[in-house]
């Protein structure tokens, strides 16, 4: 797929790793907008949209500001949050930073593990990116549904 | 033919309209030399305008304390206009609350400098200076936390009071092309004026704590400019709190330590808050000092302690722990240091205990 110049732009500022150490883009080759396409697609195919991705997301990380755990929510999970001082900026240039901490949210039955930080609810529920292959917080749309019990809506 | 003539002209013309870029953006962008009055006049400097005022006053060695390194992330970078010079940014906005931003105050890493400017510092910005050091010793600490141990070489010797910070410069690596500063909290004493000491946590993704972690090592030469902070005992007091987490340790440390040195005539108790086993460190140092001060009250908790932790200390959130050991306010100050979701939730709880704003204290990145 095509991409204008801002996508080309904004691409540019993830590759190059200005904002942060471990590269939005991990090693994908493919291009940011081809990434984003490609996650909507799986995503559309699973009847969700990244408002339910990034919804549920913000539920865990809103639990476990008040207590970090390690803890069981909803008799489910196993979740935790690592808390770190300092922000990041989103890459997107929209000027929303969030901070560096990190969640971390185990589905107890499957023994799965999914890890995001603050930064990546924006991102998906914004930008719809879930970041690049081979990126340390790159996780697949259906891995969040799936560990974290996203259910298709009825 | 006709094919070869159309590319030739196209590129001409490309290459005609770059250059026309070329000299628009030389034209448009190019300010010339700006001059920056600093308080009224106690330092005038000239600068080729073009640059953000924070990079400006930087290559004159006049260091504005930023602990994101210029990325509007942490809103530290505050000076005052004396004249405006155009409307604040939406980048600065969060950071300033209404009456600074109409007496003046901007974020100095946001402000480009286009003309002559006059602006105000606090007068210790003048005493921060740029050291270049060589690591003389990494210690790891934790499983993510690591002591970085630094020799000055020039200047050799550094002037600060226990609890303010150094900016770290970090170098390209890898596919990081820009060197960026960052700020950690000495944790050394003051009294050690040749070397100081870093306890810097590796946060996944972060560009200058992967660099401190990864591509740093004994030997090396790293650059750093500093003392920053208000983070420094206060006046009154006469029994002190100190609660931390993670890195937060840093500041404490080097305030008990000098504390303990000077023999100030002041109770401390020190609440450490972690989840694991694993995460606690400088257990036997402060226990150490705790036997051997009878001022000092050492509490290390646990708040997700396991059986293979083996732990038979204080348990549960670093807050409910406080709760439990400090009953009233009376007479005394509490200092805190470590993640945002801390230092908020201990906040509330002194606030219950009685604890006014004024004798609460914490560093703001």
């Amino acid at each position: 797929m095509k991409q204008g110049p801002n996508s080309k732009r904004i691409e540019d500022n993830m590759r190059s790793g200005p904002l942060a150490a471990h590269q939005f883009l991990g090693t994908d080759t493919r291009t940011l907008s081809d990434i984003i396409l490609h996650d909507q697609l799986l995503l559309e195919s699973l009847g969700l949209t990244n408002q339910d991705i990034s919804e549920r997301m913000h539920y865990f990380t809103e639990q476990l500001k008040a207590n970090p755990g390690p803890r069981v929510v909803d008799n489910k999970f196993m979740a935790e949050r690592e808390e770190h001082k300092g922000a990041i900026l989103c890459p997107f240039a929209d000027n929303v930073q969030a901070s560096k901490s990190i969640t971390r949210v185990t589905n107890i039955e499957l023994r799965k593990t999914v890890m995001w930080s603050d930064l990546n609810i924006h991102l998906i529920g914004t930008h719809g990116f879930y970041e690049g292959y081979g990126a340390p917080f790159r996780v697949d749309p259906a891995e969040y549904a799936e560990v974290l019990e996203i259910n298709k809506p009825k | 033919m006709s094919v070869l003539v159309t590319v030739l002209s196209l590129s001409a013309l490309a290459t005609v309209l770059a250059a026309l870029v070329v000299l628009a953006d030389y034209k448009l962008n190019n300010y010339g030399v700006c001059t920056i009055n600093i308080n009224d006049g106690t330092k005038s400097l000239e600068v080729n305008g073009g640059s953000s005022l924070l990079s400006s006053l930087a290559s004159h060695k006049v260091f504005i304390p930023s602990a994101c390194g210029g990325k509007a992330t942490c809103g530290l970078c505050k000076v005052t206009l004396v004249e405006s010079a155009g409307p604040v940014l939406p980048t600065e906005e969060p950071y300033l609350s209404d009456e600074e931003m109409e007496s003046g105050v901007r974020l100095a890493c946001q402000l480009k400098v286009k003309h002559d400017l006059k602006i105000m510092i606090p007068e210790e910005f003048f005493n921060v200076r740029q050291y270049r050091t060589k690591v003389e010793e990494i210690k790891q600490l934790t499983h993510d936390i690591k002591q970085f141990r630094f020799k000055l070489l020039e200047p050799q010797a550094i002037d600060f009071r226990a609890g303010q910070y150094v900016q770290i410069d970090s170098k390209p690596y890898d596919k990081i092309t820009e060197a960026v500063s960052r700020a950690y909290s000495v944790s050394s004493v003051p009294s050690e004026k040749n070397a100081i000491e870093l306890i810097i946590r590796l946060v996944p993704g972060g560009i200058c704590t992967t660099f401190m972690h990864n591509h740093v090592s004994e030997g090396d030469e790293i650059t750093f400019a500093g003392p920053f902070g208000q983070f420094y005992l206060h006046e009154g007091g006469d029994e002190l709190i100190f609660i931390a987490g993670g890195s937060g340790l840093a500041p404490i440390r080097s305030l008990v330590l000098d504390i303990l040195e000077k023999n100030l005539d002041k109770k401390i108790k020190f609440f450490f808050g972690a989840v694991r086993r694993r995460d606690l460190y400088y257990v036997d140092f402060f226990r150490d000092l705790e036997e051997k001060n009878d001022n000092f009250t050492y509490i290390p908790a646990l708040s997700g302690a396991t059986p293979e932790d083996k732990w038979d200390g204080e348990e549960g959130l670093i807050t409910d722990v406080v709760a439990r050991h400090v009953p009233d306010s009376v007479g005394k100050q509490a200092y805190l240091c470590g993640s945002p979701g801390m230092i908020n939730a201990c906040i509330n709880v002194l606030s219950k205990i009685g604890f006014g704003k004024e004798a609460i204290f914490y560093d703001e990145f």
